[in-house]
């Protein structure tokens, strides 16, 4: 079974299973985490975060639903393919643009000026030319 | 029964002379559940624990424990109770094997080895006094005591009150290894909001006798935000926007508390000659601060 730092923070206005998905995914796509690996039981991650065994097991759920994890009967929840198209990203991806759109409002940025803005980015980071 | 909820208050209501205490409670804590108690002090936690214990008979509504009446039934609840609470008194003339014995007499369902595990985890010498003990060492020795007869319920009133971050961390891990190996029920009331935040699934809020909020923590978090305006014109007042829990600022710019779906305040936001300028998730903490202060900063 593979350590994982983990931590949560109370009072980030986040609840703490969407904070453990957040960095379940992120070990993944460092590579800290690889397809195959066991993830801690919920209750031992339980007691090593100190948080209720119910926010783990909610977490290691819906990364379940989503695809990232797979649980084998009596042996564990493991990593299945890695960071794919899942319905966690998609989330983290909608909340993502909930956010661009708050921000661009704010601007008072219209549909076009925010699309040239995602556009420009988007050719930025393709051709390594820092923004 | 199996079915019966763990804690069932209804209608219970409270007054000690001209103060209301209780104003009708409505609470229902299933097994399994950690369901955490928010309120200021003399909001009426106490009095409400008081009352699941049968410490105070309920002169309106019903308090029922396992489906129990703590008052007329006190052996049958406090058989599968255990309780922590501040400042908890403790027979300081005892050495700590001496009142772990004497708790031992009282409930059959004491288990020695659970008991000399957790005194070995919280460090603690149990040819001690209990007297010459350090508050936080007190804390842990009551909560071996609480714990050790693998009670069905454990009610922690303000456990962690003026303890030091060390001996709060002993009490949660505790806490949390009980809910983990037992599944145990735990009634917590605290101030202390990130402890809350870290262990319940379930969270009541009380201010001045009554329950404001009751819900699922996720829930909680995910419906209220904070929402960051700026007027076109200074505000010399607190903007009156119906439905916003809590209003802070001043000038142009104020931030609202506000529950529900954040869009649903882009008209009347309009309509005041004002923009939204930032929306996030609001913290338990501030939720709780927001509610209790009300509209009015």
């Amino acid at each position: 079974m593979t350590y994982l730092d983990l931590h949560v923070r109370p009072g980030d206005g986040r609840p703490l299973y969407r904070q453990l998905i957040e960095q379940i995914l992120a070990h993944i796509a460092s590579g800290q985490l690889r397809p195959g690996e066991r993830l801690p039981s919920v209750r031992r991650l339980a007691e090593q975060l100190v948080i209720n065994p119910n926010t783990v097991a909610r977490a290691y759920r819906d990364l379940e639903a989503a695809g990232t994890l797979a649980s084998r009967p009596r042996s564990g929840v493991f990593v299945a393919g890695g960071v794919g198209s899942t319905g966690a990203l998609e989330r983290d991806l909608a909340d993502a643009i909930d956010r661009v759109l708050t921000a661009a409002r704010a601007l008072g940025l219209d549909a076009d000026a925010l699309n040239a803005r995602i556009e420009a980015r988007r050719v930025q980071l393709l051709t390594g030319t820092e923004g | 029964m199996s079915a019966a909820p763990i804690i069932e208050v209804r209608g219970l209501a409270r007054r000690f002379g001209p103060i209301q205490a209780l104003g009708g409670i409505d609470l229902t804590v299933e097994r399994g559940c950690v369901y955490g108690l928010l309120g200021e002090n003399g909001a009426g936690k106490t009095t409400l624990v008081k009352h699941l214990l049968g410490q105070l008979r309920a002169k309106r509504g019903t308090v029922r424990l396992f489906g129990e009446d703590p008052v007329s039934d006190p052996a049958a609840v406090l058989s599968r109770t255990g309780y922590l609470a501040e400042n908890q008194d403790l027979p300081g003339w005892m050495r700590l094997d001496a009142y772990l014995r004497f708790l031992e007499a009282f409930y059959p369902t004491w288990d020695r080895d659970l008991a000399a595990s957790l005194c070995g985890q919280f460090g603690l010498d149990p040819s001690r006094k209990l007297g010459k003990l350090s508050k936080g060492q007190r804390a842990r020795a009551a909560l071996v005591g609480a714990l050790a007869f693998r009670p069905d319920l454990l009610i922690l009133d303000e456990p962690s009150s003026g303890l030091d971050p060390l001996a709060r961390r002993d009490l949660l891990e505790a806490v949390i290894r009980s809910v983990v190996s037992d599944g145990r029920t735990v009634f917590f009331s605290s101030h202390l909001l990130e402890e809350v935040e870290r262990i319940a699934e379930r969270v009541a809020m009380l201010q001045a006798g009554r329950i404001v909020l009751d819900a699922p923590l996720d829930e909680i978090l995910g419906d209220h935000h904070r929402l960051s305006l700026r007027f076109e014109e200074p505000q010399w007042r607190a903007p009156e926007l119906p439905g916003a829990l809590h209003c802070e600022g001043s000038g142009q710019n104020w931030t609202l508390l506000v529950h529900g779906d954040p869009g649903a305040w882009d008209a009347l936001v309009a309509q005041r000659r004002a923009k939204v300028t930032g929306l996030r998730p609001a913290g338990l903490e501030e939720v709780f601060l927001g509610r209790a202060r009300g509209s009015h900063p």
